[in-house]
């Protein structure tokens, strides 16, 4: 049977394919945290293993102990934390008055929001955002950093919101407008509670993308390492002088960044996949 | 929805007063959403719109250290005549080319993912977790990875013998280039497999039935029936795409910082690099002037880039709206 064969050998093709691209796609991550474990005389001389000869944990000890480890992870959790909350109100506040909210000057604001997406370009704002932090005196550390990203605009928050909004019932608003509540009360006795699921995954992608942001904390803990997060603080790990022999604690720190996002990853994917896709692609 | 019937025929006037009397709790809502939107109003014009008026402004004037003074045109000029900004202008564009290895990719990918298979669900996860972590700690993962002694690449690569003498991936610029674009490629490829599935999902199993009536292969059905269809979502994947690959910044600061030399400089990198100094060269001192003029004009490259992108693909996404 020649088209069977084919086929066999088709998708054993297909297979061998997949398992080059997975393997591809978890290999750093998984030498990053394996190769943690080695010792800085064996990071230094180097090897074709990933698999350390003996595993020490001298690089996190040292991490932790040593090299303010334990302080970046702090901050990154209170950092990522206070994002997140302020994220979530402020999604869910813009998400239903865009949703429901029928005002004069409506289109001007969504218009006005939706321009973000392309005048925030990465980094040719980065220095003017710091100057206006600066004027208003949260130029020194996470705190000033929580505040812009949580009241910042979050487009893709506000439609991830507003559609999951526009899929509850109108009668509701009507029935609880007829029992004397306001549009505010509408949102906080009625909406907000329904819309939990989006607002869930609406936290979780502010939660990860402030843990893993690292321009912004990198410019507002410049020369104050005490409120670095984990991300500003590995990477300055490379610019240090001793990088040289630092190799150790690089991995044990990008372990440290990296391993909560993963296991978080394995346990929400589903949230998170569905977030990201609707958000980006309909918004 | 059935709309209500009017008891009696209203009048023009009729119509211009009710509009004007807009009822106690229309009008309690206008205010009620003023003010839930205030304070997200306020982070709009403190942390986007100023700080674009701000470069704006900033890129006529020139610091000298103690204050501002006008320059007219002079920073552009001295932005337009840099030779490390045309090379980071350049490498910019030279970094776009990724997306054709990338998209395709992930076209691939998501192509044999939306078959149900064992594992499927698994894989997918797999292939998508790069997109999950940080590129800046993945650039000190890779740094340390690319090293050419001690790296893991070069070891691995002597090893099989396919190299003889370590490779200094970071030393040159097409290495260098080659390195950051490859790492781009294994962090977005997996996000962007994710939004081609759900382009995928979207189209109706009727068509590919229709297409195996017709005695269609698997690869004509790729080509005349899953490529078309999802064309629109195609074509935001790739706008997507083009943006955050001019956006690049954390992983070239990160890994080679620009260097060697100005080898890696992009724009958004050249920006930052103007303000914060680069701590090494000639440049090594900031000028805020030129960062203002290098982030306005890199803006505009990046406007101009993706409406000539939107004008080119207009036609194909019509294309797939009329079948």
């Amino acid at each position: 049977m020649p088209i069977n064969v084919w086929r066999i050998a088709k998708s054993l093709a297909t297979a061998a394919f997949l398992a080059v691209m997975v393997t591809i796609a978890l290999f750093p991550l998984v030498y990053a945290i394996l190769a943690s474990f080695k010792d800085n005389i064996e990071l230094f001389v180097g090897s074709a293993s990933i698999l350390p000869e003996q595993f020490r944990p001298d690089n996190w000890v040292q991490a932790w102990t040593r090299a303010r480890f334990a302080r970046y992870t702090l901050n990154s959790v209170m950092y990522s934390t206070g994002t997140t909350l302020l994220s979530v109100l402020n999604a869910a506040m813009v998400g239903y008055v865009f949703a429901r909210g029928r005002f004069p000057g409506r289109q001007i604001v969504v218009a006005l929001f939706t321009s973000t997406m392309f005048i925030s370009v990465g980094s040719l704002t980065l220095y003017p955002i710091l100057e206006m932090a600066r004027l208003l005196h949260i130029h020194r550390g996470l705190h000033g950093l929580i505040i812009i990203n949580g009241i910042g605009v979050n487009v893709a928050g506000y439609y991830l919101v507003s559609r999951y909004i526009n899929t509850i019932p109108r009668e509701l608003d009507e029935a609880a407008v007829v029992d004397g509540c306001s549009f505010f009360q509408v949102w906080l006795r009625i909406i907000f509670p329904l819309s939990k699921p989006v607002l869930a995954t609406v936290g979780l992608l502010a939660f990860i993308g402030a843990w893993n942001e690292y321009l912004m904390p990198f410019v507002f803990t410049l020369g104050n390492p005490n409120m670095s997060t984990l991300t500003v603080g590995v990477t300055s790990l490379k610019g240090d002088a001793m990088s040289i022999t630092a190799y150790g604690l690089m991995l044990a720190g990008s372990a440290m960044s990296l391993i909560p996002l993963i296991v978080m990853f394995i346990i929400v994917n589903r949230y998170f996949v569905h977030g990201l896709t609707s958000g980006a692609l309909k918004g | 929805m059935s709309k209500p019937l009017s008891p009696v025929v209203s009048t023009d006037v009729d119509r211009l007063q009710r509009r004007r009397r807009v009822p106690p709790y229309v009008r309690a809502s206008y205010i009620q959403s003023y003010l839930m939107l205030l304070i997200p109003f306020l982070g709009f014009v403190l942390f986007a719109a100023f700080p674009l008026a701000w470069s704006i402004q900033k890129s006529f004037y020139s610091w000298n250290g103690i204050r501002w003074r006008p320059a007219g045109l002079e920073k552009y000029v001295d932005v337009l005549t840099d030779r490390v900004f045309h090379t980071a202008v350049a490498n910019t564009f030279i970094f776009l080319l990724k997306l054709v290895v990338e998209i395709p990719l992930a076209f691939t990918l998501a192509v044999i993912l939306s078959r149900r298979f064992i594992g499927r669900n698994l894989v997918r996860g797999a292939l998508f977790l790069p997109s999950v972590t940080s590129i800046a700690v993945m650039s000190v993962v890779f740094y340390v990875i690319l090293q050419p002694y001690s790296g893991f690449i070069n070891q691995f690569l002597m090893k099989m013998g396919v190299i003889r003498a370590p490779i200094d991936w970071l030393g040159t610029r097409l290495t260098a280039l080659g390195s950051c674009m490859a790492i781009s490629i294994w962090q977005y490829t997996g996000l962007n497999m994710l939004f081609i599935l759900a382009g995928l999902q979207s189209i109706p199993v009727e068509y590919y039935e229709a297409g195996q009536i017709e005695g269609m292969n698997w690869w004509q059905s790729v080509w005349y029936i899953t490529i078309p269809s999802i064309a629109p979502y195609l074509q935001v994947i790739v706008m997507l795409g083009i943006i955050g690959t001019m956006k690049v910044a954390d992983l070239i600061l990160v890994l080679t910082n620009g260097g060697p030399g100005y080898e890696t400089e992009m724009m958004m990198t050249y920006v930052f690099h103007h303000f914060w100094g680069s701590g090494r060269g000639e440049k090594a001192v900031a000028d805020w002037g030129m960062g203002a003029a290098g982030a306005v004009i890199s803006g505009i490259i990046v406007a101009i880039v993706t409406l000539i992108y939107l004008y080119t693909t207009r036609k194909s996404s019509e294309y797939s709206a009329d079948v």
